[in-house]
């Protein structure tokens, strides 16, 4: 089975048709990224994939389930991370993993368990009483992907996870994305950083709502015959018509 | 689940840098202050006398006047002309103008008139003043003996509920509800809009969680709050006013209980219609003064325009203010109030509806 | 001065883009006016009454006759017996209940008992005095009985046919400019301060003052479309005059709104939260304006406690000076004091709200 399955997946708002008619799959375990200039559709595309809008037409199932049919049992299996920070700033750090864990089922033991374990792997055990507001970007950043994939989906959903984090703290970050990924976890990632791009199995480029290019970076590269994935994207990205 | 985002919603308000002070703060002030403000009794309205008799009738009536207590004398003109330059400067409401031959005209032809000009600017108190002042002057007239029906006939009336005409024991079940209102309306109705705004909700949404459950986990905690908030002002009400109500708590807190629902529903319907908590709050406060005006809290329901009366009958405001009048001064029991206990379940349904059909998960 | 220009346009776009705001902000003088000129009275009429009539005889038949043909009362049932009057009562169905004693035509000195709910004590003054009448001026008409007396003759002055319009038309002014320029100029700022904007905005070469009056602009003119809105609806659909001079009211209106921006000025250097900024402005501004203003409620009847807090509420200044103004047609000279004090909360709150503004941001 795969993870993704998308045939002919489109959304419309008006007349103005955000993702148009795009296709494609996701294997168990990869990494798969999504790569768009800004306004490219990348995010409606996300959100209807994670059960959070209502295709217009197409086909599309993730973990097996249907979009429009069983986007609960599709929650219930998958972990997001947007791209707005979106964990609690009013609520400790333990707290966040409390409230994420237990909404996602997990039993106290679990809980307790996973919370220790979490906080020892980012390094965040002097933190476990400090309220979110107060961490820095980058470590939220990295709280907030622990906590997305708190509960094992079988897929996980990152929205620009590393919008405006250093390069160095962006490093770690793709460590976590490697750890989770080698446990079975399927990551879907959109990115409009190029070196990241790098280290996805397959990428994805949408231009204007579109998919113009799928395949691994280095056959992308071959295939547009450059050394690194910013020129491939600039050949695709000219094309485009519609801005911001 | 449900105990995890209960978790949530009681931490996040109690580390609210306002929201527990308020919680207090709202209802002693409110109680305190409203009852003393909301205060239609006249008293102290200031008079300007032109005596121009000077004679003893003359003076009798003007004791009798200043000593009633509704009045305080700014000044005694010569002249009507310097009175009036008085009430063009507020310093005086209201003027009291004797004609000379006064007292001969009483004695020679039974009958004197007097003047009363007020400052109508502000209808009710110039009304209530001028009125106060004829009701003296036939008092006056009265204890003179100049006034004789000829028979032992009359009226007797007795004021029940209310012997002592206390205008604040009038209000103050009022604004318990008003207090309740703004609670359950108001706050709640920025809760989920704030969520929006931070991004928060979308983590939400994507998890497993069922929306009714989500409202659920929303509407607890004000429903807690209320209850507090309640019980604060109720022995508020105690302390200050000396207020216990004639019927039973058990009424007033199971009529709370499903007001509280329907409020907080309202807010929560407010808050998923919204996209920014400016316009929840403006959206939430444009109700609620309508809600409040037209409740019958400030004014009495009777007194309005038939259009305004039927408006009334879709505020559940308007309910729970006769249902605590009821019950805090009459003593009413739940059977009298089962009309009103099916009205406000119908808008505690009416409004939770509304809030889980406009909350959506899906954009 | 171009900078500024554009800043102020995204202002305007901030609000008009919210097409829900712009129409609550513009319909709500028209709401308060509609509600306050129509509903919002303590007039007497229509009260539901009940008679416990024990005697039946011609007499009572009469009064109650005269009772239910008032503009006053409306009969709503004829009792039978005490227990059935207080069951009344208690359900809230009727606020005065008459009761006759038994042979009334033929007991000299029978007394009429009028029972009043007096939870709202002046309504039941009123519906005492007003049934004491009916049944006195049908005595009269029986017994045709002569008296002697003083009259008092009374002149309503400014206002003959005691319309409230006269009284809460300053005051919604004085609420709708404290609620735009007040409330929704804090809320605004705040939020820009919630979602970090607004530091992006103070980085720019325009100077924070700048950023704030940008802010404030399109607030003031809208709170001068709907003082526009005010006037023209209650000069045309509630017949109060405009005595005094046009220009004056306006100056003074623009003068109240600058007092109020700058409340709302200082109001979001205090709140980190657009939750904070609405609690603060409605608790402390909304509130005692509706209540200490004399707006509702006179102010005269309140303890000197409150009386002299109500010193502090910009409103009450506004609402003397706009009723001497509007009402009464006095001149400029009359509101020196008014506008005199409007002016020096206007240049306390600036000289405040600069100094907490440097500290904050």
């Amino acid at each position: 089975m795969k993870a993704i399955e998308v045939k002919q997946l489109t959304k419309r708002f008006g007349t103005f048709t955000a993702v148009d008619h795009i296709s494609f799959e996701v294997e168990p375990g990869e990494i798969f990224g999504f790569l768009g200039a800004n306004g490219a559709g990348k995010t409606t595309a996300m959100r209807m994939l994670c059960g959070l809008s209502i295709p217009t037409s197409g086909e599309a199932r993730v973990a097996g389930f249907d979009v429009y049919r069983e986007s609960e049992s599709i929650k219930r299996n998958i972990g997001y991370m947007s791209q707005k920070f979106s964990l609690y700033g009013d609520l400790k750090v333990w707290e966040n993993i409390r409230l994420f864990g237990g909404i996602y089922g997990l039993s106290k033991q679990q809980l307790s368990r996973k919370t220790d374990e979490l906080l020892d792997i980012l390094g965040l055990e002097k933190e476990r009483n400090t309220l979110v507001d107060s961490l820095p970007l980058g470590w939220k950043q990295k709280l907030s992907f622990s906590v997305a994939i708190i509960h094992e989906p079988k897929i996980v959903f990152l929205d620009e996870p590393t919008g405006g984090v250093d390069p160095v703290t962006r490093r770690q970050f793709w460590e976590l994305i490697y750890e989770a990924a080698a446990r079975g976890i399927t990551v879907f990632v959109t990115t409009h950083y190029m070196d990241e791009a790098e280290y996805c199995n397959r990428v994805s480029i949408m231009v204007d709502g579109k998919i113009e290019a799928l395949d691994s970076p280095s056959a992308l590269k071959r295939d547009f015959k450059t050394t690194n994935m910013n020129q491939v994207f600039h050949a695709l990205a000219r094309k485009a018509t519609r801005g911001e | 689940m449900l105990r995890y985002l209960l978790e949530k919603e009681f931490k996040q308000i109690r580390r609210d840098r306002f929201m527990p002070k308020i919680i207090f703060i709202i209802p002693i002030m409110q109680l305190i202050i409203l009852p003393f403000a909301a205060n239609f009794e006249m008293r102290n309205i200031n008079l300007s006398i032109v005596d121009n008799d000077h004679s003893i009738t003359s003076t009798q009536l003007v004791d009798k006047v200043l000593s009633s207590g509704y009045f305080r004398l700014t000044d005694r003109s010569e002249r009507y002309d310097e009175a009036l330059t008085s009430v063009e400067s507020n310093e005086s409401d209201i003027i009291l103008e004797i004609p000379s031959d006064f007292e001969r005209d009483l004695g020679k032809e039974g009958t004197a008139d007097v003047m009363i000009a007020a400052n109508a600017v502000n209808g009710t108190k110039g009304g209530l003043g001028s009125s106060y002042l004829s009701s003296i002057i036939q008092d006056f007239n009265r204890e003179k003996g100049f006034t004789s029906v000829g028979s032992g006939r009359g009226v007797t009336s007795i004021n029940l509920f209310n012997p002592h005409l206390n205008y604040k024991i009038y209000m103050v079940p009022g604004i318990m509800v008003f207090l309740l209102t703004i609670i359950g309306g108001s706050i709640s109705a920025l809760n989920i809009v704030s969520e929006k705004e931070k991004g928060t909700i979308e983590q939400i949404n994507v998890s497993p969680v069922p929306k009714s459950l989500f409202l659920l986990s929303k509407l607890i905690p004000f429903w807690v709050i209320g209850f507090v908030l309640l019980t604060v002002a109720i022995l508020v009400a105690w302390l200050i006013y000396g207020l216990v109500p004639e019927g039973s708590f058990g009424v007033i807190y199971l009529f709370a209980a499903v007001y509280l629902i329907a409020f907080t529903g309202f807010g929560l319907a407010i808050s998923s219609f919204s996209s920014t908590q400016q316009q929840a709050m403006l959206t939430a406060f444009f109700f609620l003064i309508i809600f409040a005006l037209l409740s019958g809290l400030f004014t009495p329901i009777s007194s309005m325009p038939e259009w305004a009366q039927k408006i009334t009958l879709a505020n559940p405001v308007r309910y729970f203010v006769e249902v605590m009048r009821m019950v805090y001064l009459k003593g009413s029991s739940f059977a009298d109030l089962q009309g009103h206990f099916v009205i406000v379940c119908l808008f505690a349904i009416f409004f939770n509806l509304l809030a889980v059909i406009s909350y959506r998960k899906k954009g | 001065m171009k900078q500024f220009i554009s800043f102020v346009r995204k202002e305007f776009y901030h609000i008009f883009r919210d097409a829900r705001t712009t129409m609550i902000l513009l319909l709500m003088p028209v709401i308060l006016i509609i509600l306050f000129g129509y509903a919002i009275t303590t007039e007497i009429k229509r009260v539901p009454i009940a008679i416990f009539d024990q005697s039946r005889d011609e007499l009572t038949l009469k009064m109650t006759d005269r009772l239910k043909a008032s503009e006053y009362f409306e009969l709503y049932t004829i009792v039978d017996s005490y227990k059935d009057a207080q069951a009344l009562f208690r359900q809230g169905k009727v606020h005065v209940i008459v009761v006759f004693p038994p042979q009334y035509a033929s007991t000299p000195d029978a007394q009429v008992q009028v029972l009043a709910d007096a939870t709202d004590p002046n309504e039941a003054t009123q519906l005492i005095a007003y049934c004491s009448a009916i049944i006195a001026e049908q005595l009269r008409g029986e017994l045709a009985v002569e008296s002697k007396a003083v009259t008092p003759v009374t002149t309503l002055l400014y206002n003959p046919q005691m319309k409230g319009a006269y009284n809460f038309v300053p005051g919604v002014m004085g609420l709708i400019l404290i609620l735009i320029c007040a409330m929704m100029t804090s809320i605004g700022i705040v939020k820009e301060k919630e979602m970090g904007t607004m530091e992006v905005l103070l980085v720019s070469p325009l100077k924070p003052i700048y950023i704030i009056l940008a802010k404030a602009i399109p607030y003031l003119l809208l709170s001068m479309v709907n003082i526009a809105t005010i006037l023209l609806l209650s000069y045309f659909l509630l017949d109060v005059p405009i005595k005094g001079s046009l220009l004056l009211l306006v100056s003074v209106s623009v003068l109240y709104a600058i007092v109020s921006l700058c409340l709302g000025l200082l109001i979001s250097t205090v709140a980190d939260t657009q939750q904070a900024a609405m609690l603060i402005s409605g608790i402390a501004l909304m509130l005692p304006i509706m209540l200490l203003s004399g707006m509702m409620f006179p102010i005269e009847n309140m303890p000197d406690i409150l009386q002299w807090f109500s010193h502090i509420v910009p409103a009450k200044w506004y609402i003397i000076a706009v009723k001497d103004v509007m009402i009464k047609g006095l001149p400029a000279v009359s509101i020196l004091k008014e506008v005199g004090i409007l002016s020096l909360m206007a240049v306390v709150l600036v000289f405040l709200s600069v100094k907490r503004f440097k500290i904050r941001l």
